[in-house]
């Protein structure tokens, strides 16, 4: 038996064990136990719908503000106007999920703490609607006589109200964990630049986390008050936020199943001991710290990792740590020549960037032929990777054009110009860390062809053919497929450097810029970088634009170079022109020769 | 109420809230740790006065040595709890919830839940021109804008402040210089949690003391951090005067209730315009 089914089969064998125990509660246990197990539904539901934005690297503490928007929505509906109980729950989360998008869009689209006090103001803020708005709300008094749903009479078939709110819920959840939609979730937190840089919409992705989870926190609130028949207020406050956010961390974000645990456990916890007063919080609270301290990727993450090696899954970085050999490397037979026959494919016009007084790039114009291999070379702070970062909409020229393919992309976002197929790598060996070498090149894949956003969202990345074709075949041509499992950050640098190649050429692009691809590499490494680009140009039809300080590397593979200085273009032609230009000897050596 | 009223009300309010906010974000600022203990030591150094005052201990030096008890505290969390998660930003935040809840709960255990008080060594009112303030908060606002500048003159001219701001701006470089970030962090955790606690201590004659008395604060705080710019002290001042005086304006010319909103939803608009804060820069 292989270990991916023990995994499998163990799963089935865990899941099968919640629901007989599930099953044995209500029949069991009193009225005490029954209330505690309906609201921990409700929190483990809360805990899935919330860890996506966690995923994605975004702190919210709008969660329990959406659950109460769910909860007065649907109150306000189903008590005072009559409306039918599911009509009413899915408008609950509907205004929820409205919300989210009012808040979302302003906040998300800039980086850093604004976000999260965004979600933070808008908790204090809903709440002093609730408390004000006494016409709709009200007020202090709340809300009381909310329905059950329809054929529901007690608390105890209550239960499994909640119980399948919660299951539906987190299966929700799992399988959009598992669709290409996840993995770009998992993408945008580990590097949003990276994400960007591979078509993968920062913004956009975020927003729909960020909905999608109010949308089911919504409806969660809405059960909530059905089940509590009251609300006010004081029912929801701040700290409700924080707990779901506990919850989670404590589960072990990166872990599918981190969010059901974690709140599973802060929340039965207090059952196995049923103390009067703040004894429950005060343990509670302990658990968390101890947990922290001992598993501090969370629970799921730290079991997970747990079980996998005591099954001998823990895919092993190959023996030998040298990449493999590209395979024979032909002698192209390349006519720099005749490149200049073939239609230009990037056109770039006096573009023009400063940074403060500094003017890093001062009208530099280029334009690549199809096909066609261009260094660009210069001193340090020549503008290179300026010039890359205006090219692939990093950052917007004050002045000029970039056209791709005849249309004008200066202005695109980074993830529109690799749509267009212009992709970059980054100086940095850029990967995206914590996802395994073959989930990396996966992730560049989808950028480059559309596909419907409802499948994107619920068919699992694993059932795509035709992308896992293509991720397998980017490895295998570049020589890590043997790394497939191995998680990018375990990685040696060389090899790094290598999956950012990997990662820009999966995204099928017409031209492919490649930011010191050969720096820090060893002599080995680098006769490996240059076998492979000859491969790839030879195998696909895409044109290089190469920024490389090792020019042996330059020599070797350019048919054209541009040299910059201050931000200008001083030269241009073939390597030996280039190289032996009086300026650029001037400007690399600081003097001609005599 | 006159406007002038007003305008005093709101300058003593926003004081307040400087106190607070500056211990928060010294602590982000150096140690990148969301303190969400910073709430409770508030509360702490609140109780902390009045349990001194109850044992005949004269109110100022109550103040004083709840502040020290609960710095001690700081470093103590720091030492054994906190350093555990440098550089684990939102693990480090939710540990810290924990504390914040688990402090809180334990405090309620010990201490009877019923409001208290404490009496001021400033009783009366000053009546200025018909501008009236409590002679207590004439006090307060004198010293913390003692404290705020001794803390300003501590961070630029001790070597410990050198130390403090070095590890701010480049913690790796920091330390290659030979500045020990292990012996620096609980000195900036237990400055942080002093001042929370003397904010506590001083305006607990002014305050009815109830057990979630720290939470109203730390919120605020929180927003005033982070209008301010996370981690600059002179942001964290200015933020720290508009939140009280739009606080006081909204309460006087409108409605108590709303003034929390109002200037929460005043930094939202602030920062539409300046993201990273007034004078953020990182």
């Amino acid at each position: 038996m292989t270990s991916a089914r023990t995994t499998r089969l163990l799963g089935y064998a865990a899941v099968a064990a919640v629901l007989v125990l599930v099953g044995l509660v209500p029949s069991t246990s009193g009225p005490y136990t029954n209330h505690i197990f309906v609201l921990a539904f409700l929190a483990i539901g809360l805990a899935a719908s919330y860890r996506p934005l966690l995923v994605a690297g975004q702190v919210s503490l709008a969660h329990g503000a959406f659950y109460a928007v769910g909860a007065y929505g649907f109150a306000i509906l189903a008590q005072k106007h009559g409306v039918s109980f599911w009509l009413a729950a899915l408008a609950g989360g509907g205004v929820a999920s409205l919300a989210s998008v009012l808040i979302g869009v302003p906040s998300l689209r800039t980086a850093g703490a604004y976000f999260f006090l965004c979600t933070f103001a808008f908790s204090v803020v809903i709440t002093s609607v609730f408390q004000n708005f006494k016409s709709l709300t009200g007020g202090f008094a709340g809300i009381s006589g909310i329905p059950y749903p329809p054929g529901i009479t007690t608390e105890a078939d209550f239960f499994w109200v909640a119980f399948a709110a919660c299951a539906l819920t987190v299966a929700v959840f799992v399988v959009l964990d598992r669709s290409l939609w996840g993995l770009e979730l998992h993408g945008v937190g580990a590097s949003p630049e990276l994400a960007e840089a591979v078509g993968v919409s920062r913004f956009a992705t975020l927003l729909r986390a960020f909905a999608v989870g109010a949308f089911f926190a919504g409806v969660l609130g809405a059960f909530y008050a059905s089940f509590t028949g009251f609300i006010a207020p004081q029912s929801f406050d701040l700290w409700l936020s924080v707990s779901i956010l506990t919850a989670v961390i404590v589960g072990g974000v990166r872990h599918v199943w981190g969010g059901v645990l974690g709140a599973a456990f802060i929340t039965l916890v207090p059952l196995a001991f049923h103390w009067k007063g703040s004894g429950d919080a005060i343990f509670g609270a302990a658990c968390v710290i101890v947990v922290m301290f001992v598993m501090r990727r969370g629970i799921a993450t730290e079991l997970g990792a747990l079980i996998a090696r005591l099954l001998r899954q823990v895919p092993a970085m190959p023996e030998h740590t040298h990449l493999l050999d590209a395979g024979d490397d032909a002698v192209e037979a390349r006519d720099p020549a005749a490149f200049a026959a073939r239609p230009v494919v990037l056109d770039v016009r006096a573009i023009a960037k400063s940074f403060g007084g500094i003017r890093a790039v001062r009208g530099v114009s280029f334009d690549l032929h199809e096909g066609e291999t261009l260094g660009l070379i210069g001193p340090n702070g020549s503008g290179k990777t300026t010039t890359f970062n205006l090219i692939s909409g990093f950052a917007r020229p004050d002045h000029g054009e970039v056209t791709l393919r005849g249309e004008s992309i200066s202005a695109a976002s980074p993830h529109r110009v690799v749509r267009h197929g212009l992709a970059r790598s980054f100086q940095a060996s850029a990967v995206f860390g914590h996802l395994t070498v073959f989930e990396n090149v996966l992730l560049a894949v989808r950028g480059s062809r559309p596909v419907n956003p409802v499948a994107r969202m619920l068919v699992p990345v694993r059932r795509r053919g035709a992308h896992t074709a293509h991720a397998e075949a980017v490895l295998a041509e570049v020589g890590l497929l043997e790394f497939a499992a191995v998680q990018a950050d375990a990685l040696p640098y060389g090899h790094k450097k290598v999956l950012g190649l990997a990662i820009g050429l999966a995204t099928n692009p017409s031209v492919l810029c490649l930011d010191e691809p050969a720096t820090g590499m060893t002599d080995v490494e680098i006769a490996h970088l240059t076998s492979v680009l000859r491969r790839v140009r030879a195998n696909h039809d895409v044109a290089l634009v190469i920024i490389e300080h090792r020019l042996a590397v330059i020599r070797e593979l350019c048919d054209r170079v541009v040299a910059l200085r201050s931000g200008e273009v001083i030269a241009e032609g073939t390597a030996r022109e280039v190289l032996e230009s009086p300026e650029v000897m001037t400007a690399f050596l600081g003097g001609v020769p005599a | 109420m006159t406007f002038v009223q007003v305008l005093v009300n709101g300058v003593v309010l926003g004081a307040f809230f400087s106190l607070m906010a500056v211990g928060l974000t010294l602590i982000f600022g150096v140690l990148r740790v969301i303190n969400f203990t910073h709430g409770v030591m508030f509360m702490l150094g609140a109780y902390g006065t009045w349990y001194g005052t109850e044992l005949g201990i004269p109110y100022l030096v109550a103040v004083l040595l709840s502040a020290l008890a609960v710095a001690a505290l700081g470093a103590a969390i720091e030492l054994l709890v906190l350093r555990r998660f440098r550089g684990l930003l939102i693990e480090g935040a939710v540990v810290a919830i924990a504390l914040a809840v688990l402090i809180q709960n334990l405090t309620n255990e010990i201490i009877p839940l019923s409001p208290k008080s404490v009496g001021s060594p400033f009783p009366g009112t000053a009546d200025v021109g018909g501008v009236v303030l409590a002679w207590h908060r004439v006090f307060l606002f004198g010293m913390a804008c003692v404290l705020i500048a001794g803390l300003a003159i501590f961070v630029r001219r001790t070597r410990t402040g050198r130390a403090m701001r070095a590890l701010q701006q480049n913690p790796y470089a920091a330390e290659l210089q030979g500045i020990r970030s292990d012996v620096v962090a609980p000195a900036v955790f237990a400055i942080g949690a002093g001042l929370a606690a003397l904010a506590g201590g001083l305006i607990a004659p002014v305050q009815q003391l109830l057990p979630g008395i720290g939470d109203a604060p730390l919120l605020a705080s929180f927003v005033v951090v982070v209008l301010g710019g996370l981690g600059s002290i002179g942001g964290t001042l200015f933020a720290a005067m508009l939140i009280g005086l739009t606080q006081s304006a909204t309460t006087t010319y409108w409605t108590g209730p709303a003034a929390v909103a109002l200037s929460f939803l005043l930094a939202i608009a602030v920062l539409v315009v300046r993201p990273k804060g007034l004078f953020g820069d990182d």
